[in-house]
């Protein structure tokens, strides 16, 4: 199987046969969808004139029990806990409060307003942090700076913390920190036992709409994850994948016009968005994927929700086709959810795409990892981070600990089990933009693995005139032997002495370039993955041109 | 145009458009109450002044004083219970229900 590190090629012949009347068939995994997401749909109310005073308050008094206990755990039960008003100098205690990171080069209004002459706007970095950057801790009433082992470099704005240190007396206004911590992660429910091996594939920026799309990708993603691609085996294989989330960005940055915003309506009336013919394409995908397995559809930054977390699902009269399933569900950003058990918690990307540019953390992965430990999902909310003004609660808490935390739009593919003073064990996923990498993880839901699958296309640029045929495809040097993934797409002509050879032949002259090229032998090369779109056969001449360009330009 | 020029605010005359920062309570709502229960009043309202201004149960603007009651109560922080008391007894008189900064739109 395919997803194994030792995939079984068996079954390849089974490609070359005429076509039978009845094939074998293969039943889908099926995985039971519970959403846990209600927090974060704004259904009652909506205003918008309340000041966030209100949301770091809810958040300080929400979670100040817990850095209690899990100051008490740390330093002891007799430890003092005091709040600002209470401070005495040169004596040692807990305090509690919200960090605030105060950073010279962070955007202002008040900066951009200033100066009515020169009206130069701020630039943007990709990170405002500075040397100069002063750490200070809030509470209810007073707030005071921290020095000492508290870094300010990896802290950032928004994060409830408990600090042991002292006030000197010749230093007052500065509290020197000895050691601190955050609130303990929660429990978490028990994984659930699951007999056989079940897969979630899980994707994000697409990217649709704009010229550097990869539809091709896409499409074989498509294909080969409702089952259009691969022998039996492979058949086999992705009849386990259950459900695939998408995870934010379905549409490409290149869908907004900026310039919309400035121009006056009446010249606006005749031109239509550039996200109407992007959503068209995108529920086209989107119908043929719910067609056969679940489909959790989040919105993220450049798709046509609303701007401020948390960004309410997309509507499902964008998706005539698609939502005539019942197996397509628009969910909320961020996703709380289950799938059969497995505890999902994960957001499109942008708390920590924030947090990246406030902190001098630099991987993706090691910010959500301390979104976890800080107890919090996105802490610069609502400082630099859009979000709606909570009163009663902030649903951003992490009240229970999830199976597998994930983030969407990340440069890379990256993961990591976390491991919580409880025995907890926590996937940290972060997945990467579809239309940079052509990569999409692939998670199994019964021992946390994830694997990601590469759809490359690396001989694109070469198409056969008289066949009218792209092959595309890439060729895998793994260390037990060479693999063949090949996928094509386009005209074809019905080869009879494919019919009447047998497999070995076949096999023989689809790898002789590879033997002449690496010197390999015969038996070390599997071909894992020929296929057209249904039962369609090729001119094997062209397949063997195509394969050499593939091999000469693959790296030695 | 005949000889004597007619201008648009003879048509529709200039009316002066005030626009102030406060705006002016029902001043019925206060005068009904007897003199007696002025005094009460004004010993009320100052009673809820000073929860307004009790910072330790978080910010009183933009929120009605039932709704940050009930939320200090929720966290445990013992807001004062004959507050809760005159909320109850005056649900519908604003001067009671809404924050000391009712009158600046913030």
């Amino acid at each position: 199987m395919y997803c194994s590190d030792k995939p079984k090629n068996d079954k390849v012949e089974g490609l070359l046969t005429e076509p039978e009347s009845e094939g074998v068939i293969y039943d889908r995994s099926h995985c039971k969808f519970e959403s846990f997401s209600d927090r974060f749909r704004l259904v009652k109310d909506r205003n918008f004139s309340r000041q966030y005073a209100h949301i770091y308050a809810e958040r300080l008094l929400s979670m100040r029990p817990k850095l209690a206990e899990a100051a008490k755990h740390k330093w002891g039960k007799d430890v003092k806990i005091q709040k600002l008003h209470e401070l005495e100098s040169d004596v040692k205690c807990v305090l509690i409060g919200t960090l605030f990171k105060h950073m010279e080069l962070q955007p202002s209004i008040l900066k951009e307003i200033s100066d009515e002459h020169s009206l130069i706007p701020q630039p943007v970095l990709s990170k405002y942090t500075g040397e100069n950057d002063k750490l200070i801790l809030e509470d209810e009433l007073q707030r005071i700076i921290l020095v000492g082992e508290l870094k300010v470099a990896t802290s950032i704005t928004g994060v409830i913390v408990a600090v042991y240190g002292v006030e000197p007396e010749d230093d007052k206004g500065k509290f020197h920190v000895e050691e601190y911590c955050f609130q303990e992660l929660p429990a978490q429910p028990e994984l659930p036992k699951l007999e056989n091996d079940r897969y979630v594939a899980l994707v994000s920026g697409l990217g649709i709409g704009s010229k550097n799309e990869k539809l091709f990708q896409l499409q074989m993603m498509i294909d080969m994850l409702t089952g259009c691609l691969g022998d039996e085996g492979h058949q086999e294989a992705t009849s386990k994948i259950a459900g695939i989330i998408v995870a934010g960005n379905s549409l490409s940055p290149d869908t907004q016009d900026k310039d919309s915003l400035n121009k006056a309506k009446y010249l606006m009336k005749k031109t239509a968005a550039g996200s109407v013919e992007a959503m068209k394409s995108l529920d086209d995908i989107i119908a043929q994927l719910a067609a056969c397995m679940d489909v959790i559809l989040m919105p993220g930054e450049f798709d046509p929700s609303n701007f401020t977390l948390p960004q309410q699902p997309l509507h499902r009269c964008m998706f005539p086709k698609g939502s005539r399933y019942p197996t397509l569900n628009c969910v909320a950003n961020p996703l709380d959810c289950s799938l059969d058990g497995v505890r999902f918690l994960g957001t499109s990307g942008q708390p920590v795409t924030d947090i990246d540019q406030y902190s001098e953390i630099n991987d993706c992965l090691e910010i959500l990892n301390k979104t976890l430990i800080w107890g919090h999902l996105a802490p610069t909310a609502p400082d630099t981070l859009g979000c709606y003004p909570f009163y009663s609660e902030d649903p951003f808490i992490l009240k229970h600990c999830p199976h597998i935390l994930f983030a969407g739009n990340q440069p890379e593919l990256k993961h990591r089990i976390h491991k919580g003073p409880q025995g907890q064990r926590v996937l940290v996923l972060t997945v990467p933009k579809f239309y940079k990498s052509s990569t999409c993880a692939l998670i199994n839901l019964r021992t946390l693995d994830v694997q990601p699958l590469v759809f490359e296309t690396s001989a694109l640029d070469d198409t056969w005139e008289e066949d009218r045929l792209t092959l595309a495809g890439k060729v895998v040097m793994q260390n037990f032997g060479w693999h063949l993934n090949i996928a094509c797409r386009g005209e074809h002509s019905l080869l009879k002495e494919l019919y009447d050879s047998n497999a070995s032949l076949f096999r023989y002259r689809l790898c002789c370039p590879l033997v002449r090229k690496f010197g390999c032998l015969l038996e070390d090369v599997k071909v894992v993955t020929l296929t057209g779109t249904t039962n369609a056969l090729l001119s094997l001449n062209c397949l063997e041109i195509g394969i050499m360009n593939l091999i000469n330009s693959c790296p030695a | 145009m005949s000889a004597k020029t007619k201008t648009i605010t003879d048509s529709f005359k200039r009316t002066k458009q005030v626009t102030s920062l406060k705006q002016k309570l029902p001043i019925s709502d206060v005068k009904s109450s007897s003199s007696k229960d002025g005094s009460q009043r004004e010993q009320d309202i100052a009673i809820l002044k000073q929860f307004d201004l009790t910072l330790e149960f978080g910010p009183c603007i933009g929120v009605t004083r039932l709704e940050r009651w009930m939320r200090a109560e929720k966290h445990g922080l013992n807001p004062p219970k004959d507050v809760k008391e005159l909320l109850d007894q005056h649900i519908n008189d604003p001067e009671y229900t809404d924050c000391l900064w009712k009158d600046y739109a913030i």
